[in-house]
């Protein structure tokens, strides 16, 4: 045994009594701490949508994306830069005829290399149609309830898990795997009414940062080939003679007058923020119509006659929406 | 909820094969490398006496390398379904889990109902019968058509296109903004859909 002189023990008592001091102030600091140390556990589901939304644009990333529906996988290649102003991306499928998808901004070309030919698809911006994503949210907190589930692991990283659940049986739920450090959306399933699977997309392996510019670029030389402006300009549906319903939470995005099928059509494009669906009106001469096809995925297209025009709808949306949709489309003013 | 849950329930020269869903989850958790030893030596017994399922490993190991490798670019063809199945012909079937030894990278292969097979064997189409019902009248007040879904599979060499279903698509893939999902969503769902070559 260690004898210590009485100083001493005054110094052992006052050091004790210190550290004793130290570890209580510790402890709380850590309790007190640990809703702002870990704010990623006390992320509300509307802050997670925020981050998500934010993540997907923002972020740069690359990787394999599988998607697989029904028996039906296919890959791609995906590449997304932001340089602090524009988001650019690039999409390689993986099967099917070659094809590049590269997009800057709101202008996607289309590499199209068996014919040497470039389609540029531009989204005609109306003033009256912001972008979804200023408001989206909280507008989305209206439509669906989202709930965190749990954790787990997608392609090594540590995700949280959110369930959004349509509030109305009109739309899909969707069930996602979020990076919880990135916030970027790793895997994502679209379920059906009865929680099924209808379709799903995972980053099967991705790197998040250090993505190189050069990687955006085409796998092909587009020197001398041939660029197709895909052209549509903005409309108002009204004055076009039309009225159109969306599913509640529905905004317009978009309507334009485009070529289409060798004539042109009215497209109306509506998103909750999550789904989206385009409601085509043309002469009903050159619509294909009455094409009945088999059920299967998230996707849906119903057409109807109205008057001598065809309406079509096509969208991410259950089969009885899109029938829904075209059933309200209804001329006016004549 | 875990989807890629084990079921410790395989062995070798099972009578009847567990659902081919299940069978895909458990050899993309062999690649993963994260089957339990007893679970990872039941499944390795069973490749080792199942052709199918040697097969099958073998595809997902050819797809992943095949993914990882830099020159994922030379892949990029309507070829890469077949140049996967003859590399399958060719190489001799590897049995031992290698994905810790690939430097630990993770994978995680997205074929719950399919199996690794339908992901190379499958290609999209845009089937749609030929049938034109009769012009619907248009005084009539009730919907003319059935709903209709328009991403179909069939199986290679039967591959139909509509091409007005395919402009709708790529019409609305065109203009459709995701708020949540990386903006290639719409890209990915439908990769094989041509643009609309309406710009003339």
């Amino acid at each position: 045994m260690v004898r210590l002189g009485r100083s001493a023990r005054g110094w052992l008592l006052a050091a004790v009594a210190l550290l004793a001091c130290a570890s209580a102030l510790r402890a709380q600091d850590r309790s007190g701490a640990a809703a702002a140390t870990d704010p990623i556990d006390g992320r509300s589901p509307e802050q997670w949508l925020q981050i998500v939304q934010q993540a997907a644009r923002r972020l740069d990333y690359a990787g394999t994306m599988v998607y697989q529906q029904g028996s039906e996988v296919r890959m791609s290649r995906i590449v997304h830069i932001y340089d602090g102003q524009v988001s650019q991306e690039r999409v390689q499928p993986m099967d099917g005829r070659p094809r590049e998808f590269i997009r800057r901004a709101d202008e996607v070309k289309c590499l199209i290399p068996e014919a040497k030919r470039i389609v540029v698809e531009r989204k005609a911006r109306a003033e009256t149609f912001p972008g979804l994503a200023a408001t989206a949210t909280a507008d989305l907190l209206q439509l669906y309830s989202v709930k965190s589930i749990g954790r787990e692991r997608v392609g090594g990283f540590e995700c949280q898990v959110l369930e959004i659940q349509p509030r109305q049986g009109d739309r899909y739920g969707y069930r996602i795997w979020v990076d919880r450090t990135s916030g970027l959306l790793l895997r994502s399933q679209t379920l059906g009414e009865r929680g099924e699977v209808l379709e799903q997309m995972a980053f099967a392996e991705v790197r998040i940062g250090g993505v190189d510019r050069e990687e955006l670029k085409p796998s092909w030389s587009t020197v001398g080939w041939k660029v197709d402006e895909s052209t549509h300009r903005p409309v108002d549906l009204r004055e076009q003679g039309w009225r159109l319903v969306p599913p509640a939470g529905f905004k317009p995005l978009f309507a334009v007058r485009r070529p289409m099928a060798g004539g042109f059509a009215l497209q109306a494009v509506y998103s909750d923020g999550l789904a989206s669906l385009s409601v085509f009106i043309e002469p009903a001469a050159s619509a294909a119509a009455n094409e009945p096809m088999p059920q299967g995925g998230p996707i849906n297209a119903y057409v109807r006659r109205v008057g001598d025009s065809s309406v079509t709808v096509v969208g991410e949306i259950p089969a009885a929406t899109a029938r829904a949709v075209a059933n309200a489309a209804e001329r006016i003013g004549q | 909820m875990n989807p890629d849950r084990i079921e410790p329930d395989v062995g070798a020269g099972m009578p009847s094969r567990p659902a081919a869903g299940d069978f895909g989850q458990r050899l993309s958790c062999l690649l993963d490398g994260e089957l339990e030893p007893g679970e990872c030596r039941a499944l390795l017994e069973r490749l080792r006496h199942d052709e199918e399922a040697r097969r099958r490993w073998a595809l997902l190991g050819c797809v992943g390398d095949a993914m990882r490798s830099a020159e994922v670019a030379s892949w990029h063809s309507d070829g890469f379904a077949s140049r996967v199945a003859s590399a399958l012909e060719r190489e001799p079937t590897v049995l031992a889990p290698s994905a810790t030894k690939r430097g630990g990278a993770v994978r995680r292969w997205l074929v719950p109902g399919a199996g690794a097979a339908a992901a190379a064997a499958l290609l999209l189409a845009i089937g749609l019968p030929t049938q034109r019902t009769a012009a619907p009248d248009t005084t009539t007040a009730r919907a003319p058509l059935p709903s209709t879904n328009v991403a179909a599979v069939v199986a290679p060499g039967q591959i139909e296109r509509s091409p007005a279903l395919e402009r709708y698509l790529a019409a609305h893939r065109e203009l459709a903004e995701p708020t949540l999902m990386p903006s290639s969503t719409p890209y990915v769902r439908t990769s094989a859909v041509m643009p609309a070559p309406e710009a003339r």
